[in-house]
């Protein structure tokens, strides 16, 4: 996303079109969205909180400082407010055992997704994404699907940027048992 | 890095690209529109906090200067004996001239008084401002 183009359209918000307001939203929901589900879990909770969250950045936009991009500071309002509701509602989910590393190697993962149409692929890597906890489940998101820089990431979570970097190098392994568990169920089943 | 974490990060790169971000519902935009239009318009201030700090101290320094005439940026005599009541009148002298219209305020004034007074108004607007970002909750502000 061009942060330049994100300035033009707050200038016009801020000048008084309104209006302009859309052409934020409509470039910045899905990921926003994706952030708040990320941590929720649940569609209707994430959909609530991204539209809260946009709802928030409107109503303090006069305070934005453009020392950083719009999305980092707009993400940055959906996270911690998607954080503050799960801590009411903590969903489950199973940790991922990264015990079970050792006898793995990318080259079988790689070959058995090749081997998967793109559907199969995409709800595959979905799910081992899913399954990651809340807060690297976000990072991957983040980094690998919007292209957001360590520090941005650091912004965005509140997390130090070395934390950001122990935490990538874990989600990597665990993404990597995640997909093989995931194949050898498909396998079986 | 090691090159199997340096492949590694490329291969983890490649499968999530694969996936797709989540969508939220097709009227996402319009909701969050509908509650933004229903809400104020944020505006703008456009003398930012930092400077009517700034301004707030040059006034306090002026009203300083006023009070203690010897102060000088080297030289500071905060000693008991250099404020007098004599120069606290001369302050609420000059307000009075003030109040008698701009000619006999500018006649009346002494060196660096037009000054002092500028930076006092602006001190006014800085904390009028500042009520008003308080209590008003649509934000409309003079500043």
């Amino acid at each position: 996303m061009n942060r330049f183009e994100d300035n033009y359209f707050i200038e016009r918000v801020l000048s008084g079109d309104v209006s302009a307001y859309s052409s934020l939203v409509d470039r910045h929901k899905d990921m926003a969205y994706s952030i708040a589900y990320k941590v929720l879990r649940i569609q209707e909770d994430a959909e609530e909180v991204a539209q809260d969250a946009f709802l928030k950045a409107y109503q303090n936009l006069d305070k934005f400082k453009h020392e950083a991009k719009f999305s980092t500071w707009l993400f940055r309002i959906v996270y911690n407010t998607a954080i503050s509701k799960t801590r009411k509602k903590r969903p489950d989910f199973s940790p991922i055992d990264e015990r079970t590393m050792g006898n793995l190697t990318e080259d079988d993962i790689h070959e058995n997704l090749d081997q998967m149409s793109a559907e199969e692929q995409q709800n595959l890597v979905t799910a081992a994404i899913d399954r990651l906890p809340e807060d690297e489940s976000t990072i991957v998101t983040l980094f690998y699907m919007e292209d957001n820089s360590i520090e941005d990431i650091s912004e965005i979570t509140g997390l130090s940027r070395s934390n950001v970097k122990v935490k990538l190098f874990r989600i990597r392994k665990k993404l990597s048992v995640e997909l093989h568990r995931n194949m050898l169920n498909e396998a079986i089943v | 890095m090691t090159t199997y974490d340096s492949r590694n990060e490329e291969f983890i790169r490649r499968i999530v690209q694969r996936t797709t971000l989540k969508k939220p519902s097709d009227d996402f935009t319009g909701r969050i529109m509908e509650r933004v239009m229903a809400d104020s318009l944020p505006v703008k201030s456009y003398i930012s906090n930092i400077y009517w700090y700034l301004i707030a101290g040059a006034a306090s320094v002026a009203i300083l200067m006023m009070i203690f005439p010897s102060w000088t940026l080297f030289d500071l005599d905060f000693s008991a004996g250099a404020a007098s009541p004599e120069k606290f009148a001369g302050v609420l002298n000059a307000a009075t001239h003030m109040m008698s219209g701009f000619t006999a305020l500018f006649t009346g004034l002494k060196n660096g008084s037009v000054f002092l007074f500028v930076a006092i108004a602006m001190g006014l607007l800085f904390g009028i401002d500042q009520l008003l970002k308080h209590f008003t909750p649509d934000k409309h502000f003079i500043f």
